[in-house]
């Protein structure tokens, strides 16, 4: 194994890991069952590159416009969505990626359709990815230890009675859905300017339901599990290449065999901080740290 | 001041409140009363912004908010618990109440993304403030535990301090003493009144728990079939014909009580004890990951006996039913007939030992009927099905009516019913019955008690557990006593009832406590 390869495939580790960190907000904080988070990936990527590509604009400038079409495409999903049962939600984000990619294949002129959009220049590097993943993971944890995020776990939990705790649900529903838009467009944005060329069956449902498994390996409520599990389903399929037609199988393997002997996934809500590393050195025992969450 | 004017609210045809008027003054206790399905946890919807009135008007100092949806009341300083406790299970004890806070910490979404230092010193200081009240309520030794890991009482008490954190000018409480027992109760009515004079309160409070109505209410509302049928002072209220009648259940009369124990208890007794051990449980252990919940725990049940277990909450009484009927893993032996029990719940249930679980656990998407034929599983054929559903009917009129409703429609008390109806359908031999008699009226529970003995009298050994010590003690055979995993006494009711250091320690009953109501417990 070559440095480089070791290097891509921790690239796109990081970017899957920016797009799944908006997944654990949404489902695994919130209880926003959404398959709709490659939508934005590609809404990310494609606005992006296109505006790179046929605008000649900056980078910079061209993610900044992915990031505000994918909270405003957000608000009028959100908006449509956001109120309806939990199922019936997650099958309206499903079609919404539908939507999408099916959007990216029909105008073709502007998107180049199911041919794909190719000549879009490297403008991603490895640190640029690493330190945006490291940003991302900085901000949900503060996102998570806040009111915000309490207000999530107690939608989730039970509706009414965070209502009745003051809490206004459609709208925090609203913020934290539009924050898994945004961190799935700069997901996106960032792969375009990696891979260089991107083409509509790269969104598929697909992608959206191996970030949903991502969040329930690492356990709803844990972002320390979430980022671990994120890297570790991310690399094994690079690992199990030696393994080539039975890489898929093993995989699904892996994943049922820990819901089923870890149904809270492997961490549960189990977080890493300062003081459990301080635990660790005095030799003291993973169950009594456990406990303190 | 909260003003309900002729509120009312319809679901389909049914009318579930009907001109519902009331004042709460500042800083008064108001207690609403009435059977069970009589409306009132729908009035407290009404007034939280849960449901909005079908008619009528709301108003809060002035303000008419009916229509204000919930989370706007909350703000405006009305806050509530709920009577089937719902507590947030994801976070531990002090998320829990810090999230009732949320809307009164100043900071914005990216303030909290970046962290600054104001959203470090508003967290600090909500979690000072929600220890504080932790402490009010005598939690604060649990913070860090998860909410589903505690005793009953102590969630319940949870609920209050959550509400607390809203920082309410009104406090609905809905069946507080639901599940506590006795001394938990005189607890809870000295937390009531410290509330109201330190953080200068109005309280309403659903409430079945007469003694406690009547000494810490100001005004009493008493509601039937969502009509109100009186309202005033606790001493009006209490005397008024057609409240006892719909109601209580029982002359108002205050030498009740002492008539009913010493003379029923004695009747109910079996003469003679053929003394044949039917369900046997020998020094069971069962521990909650590093919590040991029972110790070396040994009961017996003869045939057809009623043997009631009480104790404070955390005691381990649940745990002793859900070991018995096979839902926990355990140590030690549990015989039946003689035969060691089988370690799977659904073949201790077929073998006819049937529990009825705490907090109801009807099926809610099924009507009541359905629901019942899902408890005939030991039924072999229509015919028998058939008959067992007309027994149950028979028992329990209310669920006749009812029968094509949906289960999770029915009140908190009619929903009791249709559990101990869908554990009956099966003719059990052995009946754990978990906390029949919580959440329900006085008039009902002196039916379900009466029941109990009916089932009895059918052939069925009954083991319960119950919070109202007294009842369950009156009709009981022996008592089992059981402090923190252990059992501590055994004996005839009427001996424990009359042992001194049992009354004090597990009863809460210090002589002439209450002014007594003529009611029982």
């Amino acid at each position: 194994m070559s440095v480089t390869f070791i290097i891509n495939v921790l690239v796109f580790a990081a970017i899957d890991l920016i797009s799944v960190l908006g997944v654990f907000a949404l489902i695994g904080l919130t209880g926003l069952f959404s398959f709709g988070q490659v939508g934005f990936m590609a809404i990310g990527a494609y606005i992006s590159a296109l505006s790179v590509t046929r605008y000649n604009l900056p980078f910079f400038v061209g993610v900044l416009m992915a990031v505000a079409l994918s909270v405003l495409v957000g608000l009028l999903i959100g908006f449509l969505t956001l109120k309806l049962r939990t199922d019936y939600f997650a099958l309206a984000t499903f079609g919404f990626a539908e939507i999408v990619k099916a959007m990216l294949n029909h105008f073709d002129s502007f998107t180049g359709g199911a041919m794909g959009l190719y000549g879009i220049p490297v403008l991603t590097s490895a640190p640029l990815v690493f330190g945006v993943a490291v940003g991302a993971v900085i901000l949900m944890r503060n996102f998570k230890n806040s009111k915000f995020g309490r207000d999530c776990i107690a939608i989730r939990t039970d509706e009414l009675a965070a209502s009745v705790m003051g809490i206004d649900v459609f709208w925090r529903k609203m913020t934290v859905f539009l924050l898994s838009a945004v961190l799935g467009a700069v997901s996106g944005a960032l792969y375009a300017f990696y891979v260089t060329y991107i083409e509509p069956d790269m969104f598929n449902w697909g992608r959206s339901v191996e970030l949903i498994i991502v969040v329930f390996f690492g356990g709803l409520n844990s972002l320390t599990g979430c980022v671990i599990s994120s890297l570790i389903l991310s690399i094994l399929p690079e690992v199990l290449r030696f393994a080539s037609e039975w890489r898929t199988v093993l995989y699904t393997l892996i994943v049922i065999v820990t819901i089923l002997f870890r149904p809270s996934g492997l961490f549960g809500s189990w977080e890493l901080s300062l003081q459990q590393i301080k635990f660790f050195r005095r030799g003291e025992n993973f169950a009594r740290s456990d406990q303190h969450k | 001041m909260l003003e309900a004017i002729n509120i009312s609210k319809r679901f389909g045809g049914l009318v579930a409140v009907d001109r519902f008027t009331m004042q709460v003054p500042d800083n008064s206790i108001v207690g609403i009363i009435g059977p069970n399905g009589a409306g009132k946890t729908t009035i407290f919807n009404m007034l939280t912004g849960v449901y909005r009135p079908s008619e009528g008007e709301i108003r809060f100092n002035g303000r008419v908010i009916s229509g204000f949806p919930p989370h706007q009341i909350t703000r405006l300083g009305i806050a509530r618990t709920f009577q089937n406790i719902r507590l947030f299970q994801g976070m531990n004890v002090l998320n829990n109440v810090r999230v009732a806070c949320g809307f009164r910490q100043q900071y914005s979404f990216f303030d909290a993304l970046v962290h600054l230092p104001k959203v470090w010193a508003s967290e600090r200081q909500i979690v000072a403030d929600a220890e504080k009240y932790l402490d009010f309520v005598g939690l604060l030794p649990y913070k860090l535990k998860n909410p589903d890991s505690l005793p009953y009482g102590l969630q319940r008490k949870l609920e209050i301090a959550r509400a607390l954190m809203t920082n309410p000018s009104v406090l609905l409480l809905d069946e507080p003493a639901a599940g506590l027992n006795p001394s938990e109760v005189v607890e809870l009515m000295n937390l009531i009144h410290k509330l109201r004079k330190m953080m200068n309160l109005s309280i309403v409070l659903i409430e079945h728990h007469m003694e406690m109505v009547m000494s810490i209410c100001n005004y009493v509302w008493v509601i039937n079939f969502g009509k109100t049928i009186a309202y005033g002072t606790p001493s009006e209220v209490q005397c008024n014909p057609e409240v006892l009648r719909a109601y209580m259940g029982e002359e108002c009369n205050t030498e009740m009580e002492d008539k009913k124990i010493s003379t029923k208890s004695s009747v109910y007794l079996p003469e003679k004890n053929p003394s044949m051990t039917f369900l046997e449980a020998k020094s069971l252990n069962v521990s909650y990951g590093k919590i040991h919940v029972l110790r070396d725990v040994s009961i017996h049940l003869d045939k057809n006996e009623i043997v009631s277990i009480i104790g404070a909450n955390g005691a381990g009484k649940s745990t002793l039913i859900n070991t018995l009927s096979g839902a926990l893993p355990y140590r030690g032996t549990i015989l039946f007939n003689g035969k060691s029990l089988p370690r799977r719940a659904s073949k201790v249930a077929a073998l006819g030992i049937i529990q009825v679980p705490e907090g109801r656990r009807v099926f809610p998407g099924l009507t009541v009927e359905e629901n019942l034929i899902m408890g005939g599983f030991l039924t072999h054929n229509e015919r028998e099905l058939k008959a067992s559903l007309n027994r149950v009917y028979g028992l329990f009129p209310r669920l006749h009516e009812r029968r094509y409703q949906l289960a999770g429609t029915l009140s908190g008390g009619e929903q009791q019913m249709l559990a101990i109806g869908r554990a009956l359908m099966s003719n059990p031999k052995v009946l754990l019955l978990d906390e029949p008699s919580l959440g329900l009226a006085p008039i009902m529970i002196n039916e379900i008690f009466e029941l109990i003995l009916t089932v009895r009298s059918e052939g069925t050994t009954i083991l319960l557990v119950e919070q109202n010590a007294h009842e369950a003690m009156r009709i009981s055979d022996r008592t089992y006593v059981m402090q923190t995993g252990e059992i501590i006494a055994e004996g005839r009711g009427i001996d424990l009832l009359n042992d001194p250091v049992i009354r004090q320690a597990y009863l809460g009953i210090k002589e002439n406590d209450f002014a007594c109501i003529g009611e029982n417990k």
